[in-house]
């Protein structure tokens, strides 16, 4: 989905997650695993990408577009960008809150950006963001917003802040 | 030909504007491809955007993806599908099993 030599020229994912725009949000806990640190015990850089998968989705169970929505609709959500800053190493065993905050965004996309802290500690451990786009099952792109999600938009109106 | 040229110009400003292109409108060219190998490096989300863009600029709809194919090749199709627009015909012509 991603064109294979990017100009350099662009504005950064990175740039772009720092926008006010407004946003729903929605947190989760997750326990790091032995299986996720490496032989130092600090988590390997790639979880983190599960990490805010994982706030995503319960932010799709909260708000009703989880994956099985996406099925039920015959629409595929991929990832285009991701994005994330690392601040600060997370250990094995630790407790973490993760939040997503969805922006609103008036083309058909899903900008996620997320933050993960210590469980009840206000340090950022790290931050990101990441697009989805909506596609047929066949990966066919589409330009405008699929109908459920028109009426999912209709429903959080008054919810983005 | 003036007002051709004058609307490339103003397409060219809306996309770096709108997409947020860290560049000088005179640097795209008309016929530049606009995705793909040797473009100017839009991707998909520049696309969404861009259809957007067109809509609440021009009131241009383009709702399906064989139509996106046909205008968002480069500045110089969009231009001239904003010519069509304008003069009240569809960018692309109605599939054959349409109703008349």
């Amino acid at each position: 989905m991603k064109d294979a030599s990017p100009n350099p020229k662009r504005t950064t994912l990175g740039q772009l997650s720092e926008t006010a725009l407004p946003c729903l949000e929605e947190t989760t806990a997750i326990r790091v695993r032995f299986s996720e640190v490496d032989a130092l015990g600090f988590v390997w850089h790639g979880h983190y990408a599960n990490y805010f998968e994982e706030a995503r989705r319960a932010f799709g169970r909260q708000y009703g577009i989880d994956y099985a929505t996406f099925m039920d609709h015959a629409v595929a959500v991929p990832v285009v960008q991701l994005h994330i800053d690392f601040f600060a190493p997370v250990r094995m065993s630790d407790l973490l809150t993760v939040t997503a905050r969805l922006r609103k965004s008036e083309s058909a996309k899903l900008t996620f950006a997320y933050e993960l802290r210590r469980q009840a500690e206000p340090a950022l451990l790290a931050a990101g963001s990441t697009v989805q786009v909506f596609t047929t099952f066949s990966g066919e792109l589409l330009l405008t917003w699929p109908p459920f999600m028109l009426e999912r938009l209709k429903a959080w109106e008054p919810l983005w802040h | 030909m003036d007002d051709i040229h004058t609307l490339k110009q103003e397409i060219k400003r809306m996309m770096v504007e709108n997409l947020m292109l860290q560049m000088d409108a005179a640097e795209i060219n008309d016929d530049q491809p606009l995705l793909g190998p040797g473009s100017l490096g839009l991707d998909s989300v520049d696309a969404l955007q861009l259809v957007v863009a067109l809509d609440k600029e021009y009131g241009l709809k383009i709702a399906s993806p064989e139509v996106a194919r046909e205008v968002l090749q480069s500045v110089a199709t969009i231009a001239q599908a904003l010519i069509q627009h304008r003069a009240g015909a569809s960018p692309c012509p109605p599939p054959p099993h349409a109703p008349a």
